[in-house]
């Protein structure tokens, strides 16, 4: 596709790769939104486990654990994310919780799935003191991804505002700036198609960019140009007028000699001089016609070329060009 | 009448020369600026007709100078150029009329005319001396409604006698009028015009009177 608008390809050359740039940027902040909920997760299961081990004593000899409710509350993010936990001792066996939830390695959070909820979950080992061959103690909470999620969502979110308001904002000065820019041309536009331009001067336009200038020199340079032209044409056409002048106020006195005298062989006499100025002028304005197809739009240096001269006389006569 | 036309292009020069002595004018070309000035000394011309486009010395400058040293003689000048600006130059410079070429001979006559009535002080075109009348436009003299016949010479005498009807023009004066540079000049021969022409007047009470030592006077008789 051609795009003829310079507005457009402009605003394409600096959107188009500011939009790619701003996907591949969207995209390394969905991966850090990511990273930075996991992390925020994890701390919590860690300090929910904690709790919970923490709580793991032996009282009469026997090992107990019991969830106290801030190692749950912890999660009540308002998503209605569920925890599950489970306590074990060393040997295996369930102290607390949903015996069937799986178990993370040990030190690191893992994703995983219960009762068809994606969760993570963490694994904490804990030594009791006195309890013997039951310490240490594995600790695993899970929960599942709804809190998770709508942080990476938050996150993400607001990153793709402000790359959006970004691109918006950088077309928007693209559409100024080249409006401000073009504006020279503009004038240029009007300075050239102005009615009261007849004589083709020199357009001036102030405050044009050194980038349009030579448009505007060359434009300039053409039209003197043109100018010259024109002026070589206009030179050439008054020039051979006058060449015609003499000649023709020659064959009108000779005319009016002859429609006046009354004497048969000076009539005569006149009547051939007027037929052979009549044949010189045609010969002078054969010679115009020959040197116009030469001289106006030639670009060929002539000795002479302003001021064309020409014998219309054959004894001895001066050119005629060059009447004051 | 003796009129000095300065024309560089002889053809046209001679043509004009030829058809203004139809019309029983005295003319004198020249072809070159530099000429005027001992021509017009030399001549009593009364009126130049000049081309401006002149070797060596162009017509304005001859103009220019003419006009700087006082010469009053009405100058009528002829140009290829017709442009406004050529136009009021050449009568800034002193001319007293101006003619584009190409021109019919019809209008330079009238300018002609116009100009040489012009310096005589007159306004009608028709001059007279009792019976006798000349028409400047026709250019031919006439005794009691009759046309006179003359010969080109016998016209220039008469038209100078006519032209200072009323006043004295001497043999000098009569013969700068009537004869121009490709003739001999004969003082002499000047009264053998006077007589031809007294005889072509005889009959009418138009006279040519001779002043010894002073030259001629036309008066009428009552």
């Amino acid at each position: 596709m051609r795009i003829n608008s310079l507005r457009l390809q402009l605003l394409a050359w600096v959107v188009l790769p500011l939009v790619g740039l701003a996907t591949i940027n969207l995209w390394t902040s969905h991966r850090n939104a990511l990273t930075t909920a996991d992390l925020v997760t994890d701390r919590m299961l860690m300090g929910s486990a904690r709790a919970i081990a923490e709580r793991a004593a032996v009282t009469d000899g026997v090992l107990d654990a019991t969830i106290p409710p801030a190692a749950i509350e912890m999660f009540d993010t308002g998503d209605r994310d569920s925890v599950y936990y489970h306590v074990k001792a060393a040997g295996g066996r369930l102290l607390t919780g949903y015996p069937d939830l799986p178990e993370a390695p040990e030190h690191a959070s893992v994703g995983a799935s219960y009762r068809d909820h994606p969760l993570r979950l963490l694994t904490l080992s804990h030594a009791v003191i006195g309890a013997g061959a039951d310490s240490p103690i594995t600790v695993t909470v899970g929960v599942t991804l709804a809190g998770h999620d709508a942080m990476v969502r938050r996150l993400w979110l607001s990153a793709f505002t402000q790359q959006l308001a970004l691109v918006a904002i950088a077309g928007l000065f693209v559409l100024l700036g080249l409006h401000r820019g073009l504006a020279p041309l503009i004038r240029l536009r009007d300075a050239v198609r102005s009615p009261n331009r007849s004589e083709l001067d020199p357009v001036e336009v102030p405050g044009a960019q050194s980038e349009i200038r030579p448009l505007i020199d060359a434009l300039n340079a053409y039209m003197e140009r043109v100018r010259a032209q024109m002026a070589a044409q206009r030179r050439f056409i008054a020039n051979a007028a006058h060449q015609l002048r003499t000649p023709l106020a020659l064959l009108s006195t000779q005319a009016s000699y002859a429609l006046r005298e009354n004497a048969a062989d000076a009539r005569q006499e006149a009547l051939v001089a007027l037929q052979a100025s009549s044949g010189r002028l045609a010969r002078l304005a054969e010679q115009l016609l020959t040197l116009s197809r030469a001289e106006p739009g030639s670009r060929r240096p002539r000795a002479d070329s302003d001021r064309p001269q020409y014998r219309s006389r054959p004894r001895g006569g001066r050119p005629r060009a060059g009447h004051r | 009448m003796r009129l000095l036309l300065v024309e560089d292009n002889r053809e046209l020069a001679d043509w004009l020369g030829k058809t203004l002595r139809q019309a029983n004018y005295v003319v004198d070309i020249v072809h070159d600026g530099e000429d005027v000035e001992h021509a017009l000394a030399a001549g009593d011309h009364a009126l130049v007709i000049l081309d401006l486009a002149l070797p060596r010395m162009g017509g304005l400058e001859v103009l220019r100078m003419l006009r700087a040293r006082g010469n009053r003689v009405p100058v009528i000048v002829l140009t290829a150029n017709a442009s406004l600006d050529g136009r009021v130059k050449g009568l800034n410079e002193g001319a007293d009329d101006y003619l584009a070429k190409p021109f019919q001979i019809e209008e330079l006559e009238a300018r002609i005319r116009a100009q040489l009535r012009r310096a005589n002080d007159r306004t009608a075109p028709v001059v007279s001396c009792g019976d006798l009348v000349f028409d400047t436009n026709t250019r031919l003299f006439s005794l009691a409604g009759e046309t006179l016949a003359l010969t080109p010479r016998e016209h220039a005498v008469l038209e100078q006698l006519m032209v200072k009807a009323g006043r004295t023009v001497s043999k000098a004066a009569l013969s700068a009028a009537i004869y121009d540079f490709e003739t001999d000049a004969d003082p002499s021969a000047i009264e053998i015009y006077v007589h031809r022409v007294r005889k072509k007047l005889e009959g009418s009470r138009v006279r040519i009177v001779t002043l010894r030592g002073l030259g001629y006077l036309l008066r009428h008789e009552d």
